[in-house]
């Protein structure tokens, strides 16, 4: 039997919604420590990890593993219907055919319940755990968001650059090119608007900008973004949950000549 | 091919993989089945297996995979190991008996054609003999006459000759002289027509007057009088429609049937724009290609001018009777404008007539009568004889082949089975012709492309004209006593044998024109242009060049006059065509000789080199003029007949195959839509083998050597590596894999799993975006299999290396393995429990089951299973264990556009239309950097998501039972 109740219903929606466009079947795995879920792209290059603590919502109670199986634009479609300061529970009994999703307006006393119906989805699990970085890049989602969206303008692949004490995003394409370059400081009044770079090794490294661009969906999640790079090895964005975290994997460009 | 109903097992296992997660990966492809399949499934209507079709076949695979960014490796199958070539000996003997058949029944065809050819022969004198006459199923029996109630009103001889004196009497006109097609008669006054045109109908409907016993005189044959009746069905067809005109309830009408179903929709000056019948409903086209070349726009200014006088031949009108029919001959065969429409041309022979020919010119031509009424009947008996002969022959050509295209009978009356044979005739000169230009081609190949461009424009109009004059010398020694040899020698010589005396200009005529060609031809290209024009320049010493409108006039879509320079028609279209084609094939036979009689002398000159020369012109009609001379074609003349490897496909592995293919077929269409939207492809019917298609009967089913070189060179020009594996390419495939050389394996053979090879990518080119992968892990953790297993299970279900258990299915076999563990266990219960009873009381319900059914099969286990040899050649097979890495080239455009045009004579643009956005996406992704994919990074487990494969009961049954074994012996 599975039991969530988050206090605001915007919160799965936000979650649902930043990566919804890059994956459409998933499964969610609900335990004791809460829901997690992981899914690839259909292209295979971009992997993407939600872990929801238990301290993520008001409520939480899950007794046996239970997998929800969900066409996520399906799912958003209903979560559409509640209204975003509702509290939103999920339930699910153990062997379900199809998650419930319940409505409770917190002023007035309107209670609306959906029934969803899950799916069987065969899915490749990615051994993702114990990877190590060169590099850690800690920035403003928001400021991240903007430097891919106005690089994506000129090319379809962006390069990071990672040296000592600056971080460049640089783009080449047919009209034209350019690069923005963002230094680490420390903002002591507005901790979040801070920039941190740590290094161990300077990196190269090239991605697809579509992909970047189905990644900053999630920067509505977290006022930070976490960076990590490595030579070679696909990069991990992270965006911070109140308890748990959006992961997404994106691999590399690498050009043919190396 | 494979282990039988191994994939059967195995499917539920499959996971659908993206395209384009497969980017950048290195594919060994199990190339050799490919052959096979494009050999197998690739077939025209009539069955035929399509020359080239591999490369064409290769050559849209290729691109699929560069699309997606795969690295192929291709592997050839080497040779067969002694067990393969075993069961290969089996299958062959198998597929020998059905080549039997299919000769047989060839025989038979060629009977029926000889019997009707030689009873045409026979009738019109000349020595053919009659063969296998009694063959004809078809054949109705002689009957001695009816009997009939003498007061039966529709047998009452005596009505019809009054009421058909009347309708001879109106108004005094000779109704048998009228021809209503002629342009005279359309000058009459409208009363006059109609008056005329419904007597006409009325008389031929009344079988024209002739009674019941004058018929039976007439026509001791009754198959000659069903003919006749054919004939007068079309005639009165032909005046109803005349009648509609003449009374303006119909526009056009017959007088318009001649412009056949093609309308001209739109035009310019030397342009002509044609709304053609397409599969789907009707398309705009350029006449059949899509006018990017000058040569390929229809010349209409060198429409020559329509035939006005016949010369000498009206020098015969007031000889005797011999000559009489002859005109007529010429006269329908020669004549299409003017078909003579009068009854007498209908070859009606009591009527009195004969079949003079006036009716042409004067449509009330009454000189007949007097010619005609001073000649005793005996001698009206014979060229009525005479000419009906050569009717029978026409209508007997024309029928069949009518019956066969359906197209054909569109709107075209009577006059259809004169155009008909004329556009056969001309088709297949015209064809001839070609092959000759393209000789030529090549010669001057080397030339500036703007020069090349002027030459086909040229060779073209040219073209029109060669082929017009020879079909003059045909109608000129056209009299059916002739079946002239395919010499230009031998149709001079014909005019001597002619049973009257021709008038000698005619004759000098005939000799004229024959030296003029022959001068011509001995010329070189550039030369003989000239000298054509000079030829068309001539008028009064040559016959006047018919119209090309000709060949148009019966099927437009598929006998389009012009198809014959342009290659772009779609394979729907050409299939049909093909077909058409064939079918003339088969009649043409002896008959094409006197038909392309000239044109062969021609075309032996103009070919350069030897073989061609020894190539009998009628043949080439037949098999479609071989190409001209590549000289990859002398290779293969003596390569072709090594069959290099066997496979064995069942029938409905065989049928899916063909379906696949046409799916295969219409996705690479949308491929080419979506890698070049621009092309225009869709819209203009294109052709991909029609250009050089050519029917290899002899060796059609056996994958040659000839053929694997020919895609290994087109593989080099595409930069692709490849390599022959020293036995089984399965094998090999599997080794790579095991090397590491390869990241996966395509392939539709499940011996692959029996070879090592897991990673296998299945129906690679049947769904669009979707590939089936098998993974070795997963079907080990889903099915409990393994390598062993799978040996195992096709020692049971039979594969290339063994036959197999009879009865046993792949459920059985599944259980077998799972019941008894090793096949030697199995075996040994067998064995053992058959005649001891008391052992067979202590089996369970499951082993009594099974041993029934082996035993009512009859089955018998001997020592010899399993085989120790089956298993060693899977598991130790011969192999290359070279661990070279392989590389990549780009594709080199220049070499493809020219192996195209040699091979399957694609224009550039064609090979152009594909390759270069091809050429321009992988280079794009070179230049931005290739995506790398997580899966290589992370490993992948596979996770269930709590939820059963869709296995069979009884497999998962079985397969639940082997993994719990194998568990518990670990």
């Amino acid at each position: 039997m599975l039991e969530g109740k988050f206090e605001e219903a915007s919160l799965f929606k936000k979650i649902i919604d930043s990566f919804k466009d890059c994956v459409q079947l998933v499964n969610f795995n609900c335990n004791e420590h809460g829901i997690a879920a992981q899914a690839v792209d259909d292209s295979r290059v971009l992997l993407v990890s939600l872990s929801i603590g238990t301290e993520s919502f008001q409520e939480f109670r899950c007794d046996r593993s239970v997998t929800l199986g969900v066409d996520l634009s399906s799912l958003s479609k209903i979560l559409r219907c509640g209204n975003n300061n509702d509290n939103l529970t999920l339930i699910a009994d153990d062997t379900p055919d199809s998650v419930l999703l319940l409505f409770e307006d917190t002023k007035k006393d309107r209670i609306s319940e959906y029934s969803l119906k899950l799916m069987d989805i065969d899915a490749d699990f990615l051994d993702i755990d114990g990877m190590e970085y060169d590099t850690t890049i800690t920035m403003p989602s928001a400021e991240f968001a903007k430097v891919v969206r106005d690089l994506n303008q000129l090319s379809d692949s962006l390069n990071i650059l990672v040296t000592k004490d600056t971080v460049k995003f640089v783009a080449e394409g047919d009209i034209g090119s350019g690069s923005v370059i963002v230094k680490p400081h420390t903002d002591m009044d507005k901790p979040q608007e801070s920039v941190k770079v740590e290094l161990d090794k300077p990196v190269d490294l090239t991605f697809g900008s579509k992909y970047l661009l189905d990644i900053i969906k999630g920067a509505g999640l977290a006022e930070q973004i976490t960076i990590k790079l490595s030579s070679e090895t696909p990069a991990l964005f992270e965006f911070g949950l109140q308890s748990g975290y959006l992961q997404f994997f994106l691999a590399p460009k690498f050009n043919e000549e190396e | 091919m494979g282990v039988h109903a191994l994939w059967d097992i195995v499917g539920p296992t499959a996971k659908p993989v993206r395209l384009e997660s497969l980017s950048n990966k290195r594919l060994a492809v199990d190339a050799s089945i490919w052959i096979y399949q494009f050999l197998k499934a690739v077939r025209d209507k009539e069955g035929n297996a399509m020359r080239y079709s591999h490369i064409v076949g290769f050559f849209r695979r290729i691109c699929k995979l560069l699309y997606f960014g795969i690295k192929p490796v291709f592997v050839f199958d080497g040779g067969a190991p002694a067990l393969k070539r075993r069961t290969i000996q089996q299958r062959k003997e198998r597929r020998q008996g059905r080549r039997d058949n299919a000769a047989i029944t060839a025989r038979k065809l060629l009977a029926r054609q000889m019997q009707s050819d030689g009873h045409k022969a026979s009738t019109a004198g000349t020595p053919q003999p009659h063969v296998h006459k009694l063959n004809d199923e078809y054949e109705l029996p002689k009957i001695p006459g009816f009997k009939y109630d003498s007061n039966d009103a529709r047998i009452n001889a005596d009505d019809f000759k009054t009421i058909m004196e009347n309708i001879d009497e109106l108004d005094g006109v000779d109704l048998d002289s009228i021809n209503p097609a002629s342009k005279e008669f359309d000058e009459l006054p409208k009363s006059t027509q109609y008056m005329i045109l419904s007597a006409l109908r009325l008389k031929s409907r009344l079988r024209l007057g002739y009674s019941k016993e004058q018929l039976e005189n007439l026509f001791p044959d009754s198959m000659e009088f069903s003919r006749f009746q054919i004939n007068m069905v079309k005639r009165r067809n032909f005046f109803t429609q005349k009648l509609m005109s003449a009374t303006n309830t119909h526009d056009g009408g017959a007088s318009k049937a001649d412009s056949g179903p093609s309308k001209r929709v739109a035009g310019q000056q030397g342009r002509e724009y044609q709304l053609i019948r397409t599969e789907n409903g009707w398309a705009l086209s350029l006449t059949g290609d899509d006018g990017s070349e000058i040569s390929k726009a229809i010349v209409l200014d060198e429409r020559p001018q329509s035939k006005t006088s016949e010369g000498h031949d009206n020098d015969g009108d007031d000889e005797d009777a011999d000559v009489d029919w002859e005109d007529v001959d010429v006269e329908d065969k020669g004549k299409k404008e003017e078909v003579d429409y009068s009854v007498k041309a209908s070859l009606l022979p009591a009527m009195g007539t004969t079949a003079q020919s006036g009716g042409g010119q004067s449509f009330l031509d009454k000189r007949h009568a007097d010619s005609r009424s001073d000649k005793t009947s005996g001698v009206v008996h014979v060229s009525d004889e005479i000419v009906w002969n050569d009717a029978e022959k026409r209508s007997s050509y024309a029928v069949p082949a009518s019956v066969r295209d359906d197209d054909n009978d569109d709107g075209d009356d009577g006059n259809e089975y004169a155009d008909f044979e004329k556009d056969l005739e001309l088709m297949n000169e015209l064809k001839n012709k070609n092959s000759g230009r393209e000789t030529k081609h090549e010669l001057v190949d080397l030339r500036s492309s703007d020069r090349e461009v002027e030459e086909n424009e040229h060779s073209h109009s040219i073209n029109v004209k060669e082929s017009t004059t020879p079909t003059k010398l045909s109608e000129i020694d056209n009299q059916p006593a002739l079946k002239v040899m395919a010499k230009p020698q031998d149709s001079v010589e014909s005019v001597v044998y002619k049973p009257a005396e021709l008038p000698t200009n005619s004759e000098q005529n005939l000799q004229h024109v024959l030296d003029k060609i022959s001068e011509a031809n001995s010329d070189s290209p550039v030369e003989s242009k000239e000298v054509a024009a000079r030829e068309s320049d001539q008028p009064p010493e040559k016959p006047k060049l018919p119209t090309p409108e000709w060949f148009k006039s019966s099927n437009p879509s598929d006998f389009n006059p012009h198809l014959g320079t342009s290659f772009l028609t779609s394979d729907r279209t050409a299939d049909p065509k093909q077909n058409g084609e064939e079918a003339y094939g088969l009649y043409t036979g002896s008959r094409a000789a006197d038909l392309i009689s000239a044109a062969s002398g021609r075309n032996e000159k103009l070919s350069d080199s030897d073989d061609l020369k020894e190539i009998h012109p009628t043949e080439k009609v037949v098999v479609e003029s071989p190409s001209p001379s590549s000289p990859q074609e002398e290779a293969e003349k003596t390569s072709e007949c090594i069959p290099v490897v066997d496979y064995d496909f069942s029938e409905e592995e065989e049928d899916a195959l063909v379906s696949q293919l046409r799916e295969e077929e219409q996705d690479y269409e949308m491929f080419k839509t979506a890698l070049n939207p621009s092309s225009i492809s869709a819209t203009f019917i294109d052709d991909e083998l029609r250009g050089q298609e050519k029917r290899d009967k002899r060796d059609s089913d056996e994958v040659t050597a000839a053929m694997v070189a020919e895609v290994q060179d087109l593989l080099t020009r595409f930069g692709i590596p490849y390599l022959t594996a020293p036995m089984e390419a399965e094998a090999q495939c599997a080794e790579l894999l095991i090397l590491n050389l390869v990241d996966g394996i395509i392939t539709d053979d499940s011996d692959i799993f029996l070879f090592g090879g897991d990673k296998v990518y299945k129906n690679m080119f049947q769904e669009k975006n979707y590939v089936e992968h098998y993974y070795g892990d997963m079907i080990l953790k889903e099915l409990g299999l393994d390598r062993e297993k799978f040996i195992d299970l096709a020692q049971l279900l039979g594969s290339d290396y063994t036959a197999g258990v009879k009865s046993i299915g792949p459920v059985s076999a599944m259980e077998v393995l799972a019941e008894f563990e090793s096949l030697t266990r199995f075996r040994d219960w067998y064995n053992e429990g058959q005649f001891d009873k008391k052992l067979q009381e202590k089996e369970s319900s499951y082993e009594k089951k099974l041993r029934k059914k082996l035993a009512t099969n009859e089955v018998t286990l001997g020592a010899e299973f399993p085989s120790d040899l089956v298993k060693e050649a899977y598991l130790r097979p011969e192999v290359d264990h070279d661990a070279t890495k392989f590389t990549w080239g780009v594709p080199d455009l220049d070499r493809l556009r020219e192996f195209f045009k040699m091979t399957i004579g694609w224009p550039q643009e064609k090979t152009d239309e594909v390759m270069i956005p091809l050429i321009r996406e992988v280079n794009n992704r070179k230049k931005t950097g290739i995506q790398n994919t997580l899966t290589s990074f992370f490993p992948t487990e596979y996770i269930k998501a709590g939820k059963d494969l869709k296995l069979g009961k009884r497999i998962k049954d079985a397969s639940g039972k082997m993994k719990m074994k194998k568990q518990r012996t670990k």
